[in-house]
């Protein structure tokens, strides 16, 4: 039952971070409440300086540097980014398919 | 604290000619984040928000029940040292054991309308807790400056917002439930194991880990916030008086400079304030200049002055889990001592004038906050109304340097560090600093006699 607001705040996403969200695996649990609570924290606040989560814009450059750049910033901190996004239950899988949702950019990985 | 960009940079134009000055560079040596950085196809590191603490875990637990919780405590190799947000500058988490997460425990359990009283899991982060508790009619008391910490990690390091009304965040609570290395679990609260209680609030995670906690809460409430910039040496005079008279105040006091921020919330029934036109980079932006200031000496802080004081006076009004804690994306390193109460104003003032005797070139304002005491044994209000005065350097700077020459201030006040920030005290001249010292260690040694949850940093300060 706990995860019940969880899976309601992933809903609420963005439609092309849904559509992101639909091409990676699914979350677990776990990942759906690190999303939920870590990721979110930042990545769906207009006021925390973040590139939000579907804003095709903000993250082309981002992206444009490819997911393997993206993975090793959010594990060792880039500019205002803390490392691991301040999510200390996160595995690397867990990072895989959560940069994959906030970024927008598939993990090659994953397709693999 | 809330800047905006229009203001900072119209009074930094005034000053923009020093920064043409020849040979003005910072000269504090750089500091790269520690540890191995990321390597495909090696185990994941784990780091601190700042940067200054690092580890290799063998293992990541992340249990998603308390019955996980017991099971995973019960065969996770040692050490094991539970983790939340990770925002702790001080070294309590690294292990090369197991990494304990509780982010798979969050949310709010049993609550009590009438009593003003809910449940929440230790993984909860506090910025998640807010809206959650605004659902049943409740807020927390207080809340930090920031809210990305989990609740966990915020009740074992005493984390604290400001107000001399209010105590530390481990202070409003009635009972927690603690999960032992052993792999049991001890619910307790002043009637019940009293003793594990005390040890628990603020606990270090040296006892186990706590899983969650009963808040006592009062009645969603709203606020406003007033930021005004204010001669520092009026502000000081006034401090206590002003602190008195409104429930939750604190000032940031610029080094170099006549100038001090002044933060006073108050409560209201008023409507929310306009979304603030904040620069979240504005401190970053004004770094360089600001440097050059410092090194041109009176006639720089002449200048410095001018620019703060351009700043204007902003408001936010909101509920109070929106408006007491902040959004902060530069990222620093900060040491915090908790001076009393009655002595905060004069370590302050030694401090700011050390800073300018010595010329020590740092520009990071110095958060000033009052917190009521508590009957914690390892809170740093134990017994004692405190103040709490912080220090900052930015990330990518070298912090000792400065914190070396400030900390020695902190102990002639008889400071207690924070336990979630830097520090270079040990076990022998901690202990002397709290009056249930012993008794701490005695609860540590029933629960966790084979030292299992024990890293280098707290063999450092509790000991062996």
């Amino acid at each position: 039952m706990r995860w019940l607001p969880i899976a309601a705040a992933v809903c609420l996403l963005s439609a092309p971070a849904a559509r992101a969200a639909s091409d990676a695996p699914p979350l677990s649990p776990l990942q759906a409440a690190q999303l939920q609570a870590v990721c979110s924290r930042c990545h769906a606040r207009p006021d925390s300086g973040a590139p939000l989560m579907g804003d095709g814009a903000a993250w082309a450059e981002r992206n444009a540097a490819g997911f393997a750049v993206l993975l090793r910033h959010t594990v060792d901190g880039w500019r205002t980014m803390p490392p691991l996004g301040i999510c200390g239950s996160c595995s690397e899988a867990d990072l895989r398919v959560l940069v994959a949702i906030v970024s927008g950019l598939p993990d090659p990985q994953a397709a693999r | 604290m809330t800047w905006t960009r229009r203001n900072v940079l119209k009074g930094a134009a005034a000053g923009a000619v020093w920064t043409a000055l020849p040979g003005c560079s910072d000269p504090t040596p750089t500091l790269a984040p520690g540890g191995p950085g990321y390597r495909p196809g090696h185990p994941l590191p784990w780091r601190n928000w700042a940067g200054t603490a690092w580890c290799e875990p063998a293992v990541r637990a992340a249990p998603q029940s308390e019955d996980e919780v017991v099971s995973w405590l019960a065969r996770a190799p040692g050490p094991v040292r539970p983790v939340g947000a990770g925002h702790s500058f001080s070294p309590l988490v690294p292990t090369d054991g197991t990494l304990f997460s509780l982010d798979g425990l969050a949310g709010l359990g049993e609550v009590d309308d009438a009593a003003l009283t809910a449940w929440a899991w230790a993984g909860t982060r506090l910025g998640n807790l807010g809206p959650l508790l605004a659902s049943h009619g409740q807020a927390m008391p207080n809340l930090p400056d920031i809210d990305y910490q989990a609740l966990g990690g915020a009740l074992a390091t005493s984390t604290h917002g400001t107000g001399r009304r209010h105590g530390s965040l481990s202070d409003p609570i009635d009972a927690l439930v603690l999960a032992t290395p052993a792999g049991e679990l001890i619910a307790c609260d002043r009637e019940r194991e009293p003793e594990v209680f005390h040890a628990a609030r603020c606990s270090l995670g040296a006892l186990g880990v706590v899983t969650r906690a009963k808040l006592r809460n009062r009645r969603a409430f709203r606020v406003r916030e007033v930021t005004t910039m204010r001669p520092i040496q009026e502000l000081l005079d006034e401090a206590e008086a002003r602190a008195d008279a409104a429930p939750f105040w604190e000032c940031y006091a610029f080094p170099h400079s006549s100038q001090a921020m002044e933060i006073v919330t108050t409560e209201t029934d008023a409507p929310d304030s306009e979304p603030e036109d904040a620069d979240l980079n504005a401190l970053g932006d004004m770094r360089a200049l600001a440097i050059r200031l410092v090194q041109a000496g009176r006639p720089g802080a002449a200048v410095l002055d001018a620019i703060l004081g351009a700043i204007e006076p902003s408001e936010k009004v909101g509920p109070s889990h929106r408006v007491l804690a902040h959004t902060r994306i530069e990222r620093f390193h900060e040491m915090e001592y908790t001076v009393p109460a009655d002595a905060g104003t004069a370590c302050l003032r030694e401090i700011l004038e050390t800073i300018r005797v010595r010329r020590i070139p740092i520009v990071f304002p110095i958060e000033f906050r009052f917190v009521r005491q508590d009957d914690i044994w390892l809170s740093m209000f134990s017994g004692r109304d405190g103040a709490s005065i912080s220090i900052h350097q930015f990330n990518d700077l070298d912090y000792r340097p400065y914190f070396d020459q400030i900390e020695p201030i902190f102990w002639k006040y008889e400071g207690r560090p924070h336990w979630g920030k830097l520090h270079t005290l040990d076990a022998t001249r901690l202990a002397e600093r709290y009056p249930h010292w012993q008794d701490f260690r005695e609860v540590r040694r029933a629960l966790d006699g084979d030292g299992r949850m024990r890293n280098a940093y707290l063999a450092r300060i509790l000991g062996s």
